[in-house]
């Protein structure tokens, strides 16, 4: 290159994907503690309803004396919702490892469209900001996560503009994520490096890719709903108005997308448990075939059963008990992911460090989240069910928990790759135990009041004599969740701290054979000085004929065998 | 503490519970599964110097995860399955057959935000005649009855919630959906609404409150004799009573609240969940 490229086209309008996915990370970092401290005031009204919230209180809530309202009660459920799905995880999972990770694993020198890259992450920052300031707005959105017609639609019942704001942010996050999953199925199918095969990639990407053919797939049909709801508020069509049009249309549409949604954020994470396993564990992943075709299933089912959203709205019994089937189908390849893992795990030679911790604890609170998931998946027991807390403690373990740990445990694997220096230990350690306790007590706590009935989006939940027994376990659970925020700051002091003080990451500090241990860390512009040609799988570990003749435990991807 | 469901005080609730309690037990084994052998790999492999070196890919390796999901599938979700629907047929969504049943009680509910206007036959049994009646809020059934309930909404969508009588049932509007239960304990329970419907949702509560046959049958005719000259009046004074800030507006019900839609009835009925 004769000139080099200025700072700006560096570091902030950069197409380098590295940066990109580091945008990404920051940017989702960011509304990830927007998102948690919508979570934690929200907690304090169930433990102390109408009670001041503690030194949050009178800035947010002065005309209550710094109590919530039940107006901007509603307004915190929403927000908390859509910034946790659409503002952070996702940026997050998909955006940041899925920019920085794709083309390093797979020996890429960058994204098939970096400019389209580069655009993707603006809009997403846009969208953003334009979300943030949805929720400034004096009238918050107040429609819940899900935005049901014809609630959404008309003013009396959620007033303001905020919401009109919030259906944009919504719409570009939309149009960026479909931009990022273009890139990443075309990056995957073009740009392996040379004997990159399918089949050789690591899980990781394999999740990735797998993510983003169902964001390409369903990202369109949630853009479309909200174009239409949006149309319905501020023009007043009638797609779903009753009598001219459908308010159920709505949520075919919205759940068409939402269930997959589940499975975009979660299958990122079960690519990089299943390659952290077998690295940690110092032994191949077991059946590898075997994950992908399970993944791919899963995929697959995905777009077929988001009618269990439905089954109270009267659908038809064929309909209902078909999509029950086809849910309770998704445990058979599910089972088969996890019980590949436990025998990943099985007679390896274990090594606790940072990012397995955390791989471990993501399996522990998935499970979680899947087994409460057989309570919903036949009607009758999801007439009892649907909408109490029970539901929201069990899509938390998996849309909360199982992604943020698995989040972590990708941030603590990959950052001596981002930023050439390791995380503290010690504080690693700390941040682990703590998230782990707190998270399966919050949630169980909500799993327990769920099951004795209590509904969501309750302002007062107490007023109804059913419940009002459950207010300690309300108080414990919302104990639970400040425990939880609070070991978080451990991970943002070691996040940063480590920048500047983490000591110097070895070339290889995991003894791990993808491809990005190959090249320096952090690696150059272009990745890698030569192109990689790809000789191995990506679990060769625990090779005897590779101990005999390199004498230690591995063979990189690209390392020939003498 | 023990973690208990809410008494359940109707016929049918049991179905749910037990399916409930099978699932309890699946859990419970394949909990108790997976923390086994994850707790052996654990605290066995930490020790390990050298992994046991294997990709998984014998047929006899391939066959555990296959047949822990087999079992899963068949076993645990089959059961469920077939459980679930025989349940749905043979009585939950039986409620098109419960009108032909001797002594069944009728009503209509109207959800709107927020509360709940019931509506009663009356005496003659028949709809849209003069003795029918209106409560807001509070739904009186005789214990051991039928109780065979149409639901609509005459504005967003709302959510029948009697957790008692594990019944949970959408109010759409633009539908009405048909639902039933019995009752089996005399007392007063709570209605709740499960959707999220606005700013007072949390406060579109109701009581359910069973009494005897003859308590029901004087109540009925009581009300019956006053059912034309039951208006908003009583209807606010009622919600005053049942201690929900309703907001009750005039002109109820025949030109309810604010949208056009109105009253729900006069459409086509579906059984809840479809007609059977």
């Amino acid at each position: 290159m004769s000139s080099r490229p200025s700072w700006i086209r560096r570091y902030i309008f950069s197409t380098d994907h590295k940066i990109v996915g580091l945008q990404f990370l920051w940017a989702g970092l960011i509304f990830l503690l927007v998102g948690g401290l919508l979570a934690m005031v929200m907690r304090w009204q169930w433990a102390h309803p109408g009670e001041p919230v503690p030194w949050v209180g009178e800035l947010l809530f002065s005309e209550s004396n710094g109590a919530v309202t039940p107006a901007s009660y509603t307004g915190l459920f929403t927000s908390h919702g859509l910034m946790m799905v659409f503002f952070a995880v996702t940026p997050i999972l998909i955006g940041a490892f899925g920019n920085y990770v794709i083309p390093l694993l797979i020996g890429a020198r960058d994204m098939a469209f970096p400019r389209l890259n580069m655009l993707s992450f603006w809009v997403t920052l846009g969208a953003q900001c334009l979300a943030l300031a949805s929720i400034l707005m004096p009238e918050a959105p107040s429609s819940g996560w899900t935005m049901y017609a014809p609630l959404t639609s008309h003013y009396d019942s959620v007033p303001g503009h905020g919401q009109e704001l919030m259906m944009l942010a919504i719409f570009l996050v939309g149009v960026a994520g479909i931009m990022g999953a273009v890139n990443y199925i075309t990056t995957v199918l073009t740009h392996r490096a040379k004997g990159m095969n399918m089949m050789r990639m690591p899980l990781s990407v394999w999740g990735l890719f797998l993510t983003a053919i169902l964001n390409a797939l369903f990202i369109p049909v949630l853009a479309i709903a909200a174009l239409l709801l949006l149309l319905d508020r501020v023009y007043g069509t009638h797609f779903f108005e009753p009598a001219v049009g459908d308010p159920i249309l709505y949520q075919h549409l919205f759940w068409l997308f939402g269930h997959p949604e589940v499975y975009i954020l979660i299958l990122p994470v079960w690519g990089i448990l299943s390659d952290l396993f077998s690295y940690f564990s110092r032994k191949p992943a077991y059946w590898y075939r075997g994950s992908v075709y399970a993944m791919m299933a899963i995929c697959g089912l995905s777009g077929l059963v988001y009618g269990h959203h439905l089954y109270q709205t009267g659908l038809g019994p064929m309909l209902g008990t078909a999509f029950e089937a086809l849910t309770l189908a998704i445990s058979g390849p599910a089972v088969v992911l996890f019980v590949n893992w436990l025998c990943t795990l099985w007679r390896g030679a274990i090594r606790y460090e940072l990012p397995m911790l955390f791989a471990l604890g993501t399996l522990v609170v998935f499970a979680g989240g899947g087994l409460t998931g057989l309570y919903l998946g036949p009607i009758t027991a999801d007439i009892y069910m649907h909408d109490t807390l029970w539901v929201v403690g069990h899509f938390h373990l998996i849309m909360s928990a199982a992604t943020l740990m698995g989040s972590f445990a990708a941030i603590y694997y990959w950052y001596p790759k981002m930023f050439g220096r390791m995380m503290h230990e010690r504080a690693g350690q700390l941040h682990f135990a703590g998230t782990l306790v707190f998270a399966i007590l919050t949630f169980g706590g909500m799993l327990v009041a769920g099951y004795e009935g209590q509904g969501r989006r309750l302002f007062d939940p107490f007023q109804y004599e059913f419940i009002v027994h459950l207010k300690s376990v309300n108080q414990y659970t919302t104990y639970a969740a400040f425990g939880m925020g609070l070991f978080q700051i451990i991970f943002a002091i070691n996040f940063i701290g480590s920048l500047f003080w983490g000591t110097r990451a070895a070339e290889n500090p995991w003894g791990a054979p993808s491809l990005e241990w190959s090249t320096s860390s952090p690696p150059p512009t272009e990745n890698f000085s030569e192109e990689p040609i790809v000789c191995n799988g990506p679990h060769e570990l625990g090779n005897p004929a590779v101990r005999e003749a390199l004498g230690k435990d591995w063979i990189g991807q690209s390392e020939v065998m003498p | 503490m023990s973690i208990s469901l809410p008494s359940d005080v109707s016929s049918e609730g049991w179905r749910i519970d037990h399916i409930l309690h099978v699932t309890h037990w699946a859990v419970v084994l394949l909990s108790i599964i997976t923390l086994v052998w994850l707790g052996i790999s654990l605290v066995r492999d930490r020790k390990h110097r050298d992994a046991t070196f294997t990709h998984g890919t014998s047929r006899r390796e391939k066959a555990i995860p296959l047949a822990l999901a087999a079992f899963v599938f068949f076993c645990v979700d089959g059961y469920l399955l077939v459980r679930s629907h025989s349940d749905l047929s043979a009585s939950i969504l039986r409620a098109n057959d419960m009108l032909g049943k001797e002594g069944v009680v009728r009503v209509q509910i109207g959800a709107r935000q927020w509360a709940w206007d019931i509506r009663y036959p009356g005496a003659d049994d028949h709809f849209d005649t003069s003795d029918d009646f209106y409560t807001v809020s509070e739904l009186v059934v005789p214990v051991g009855r039928p109780v065979v309930f149409e639901l609509g909404s005459s504005d967003v969508i709302h959510s029948l919630y009697l957790p008692n009588f594990r019944i949970k049932q959408d109010a759409i509007p633009g539908r009405v959906l048909r639902g039933w239960f019995q009752a089996e304990k005399l007392g007063r329970f709570d209605i709740a609404c499960a959707q999220h419907c606005g700013v007072h949702h949390y406060q579109m509560g109701g009581t359910v409150r069973v009494v005897s046959e003859d308590e029901f049958a004087a109540w009925r005719a009581a009300m019956s004799r006053d059912g034309a000259r039951m208006h908003a009046e009583d209807a606010r004074a009622q919600a005053a009573e049942s201690g929900y800030q309703l907001v009750v507006e005039d002109g109820w019900p025949e030109a309810a609240p604010s949208r056009a839609w109105a009253w729900p009835w006069g459409r086509s009925v579906q059984s809840a969940g479809g007609a059977p």
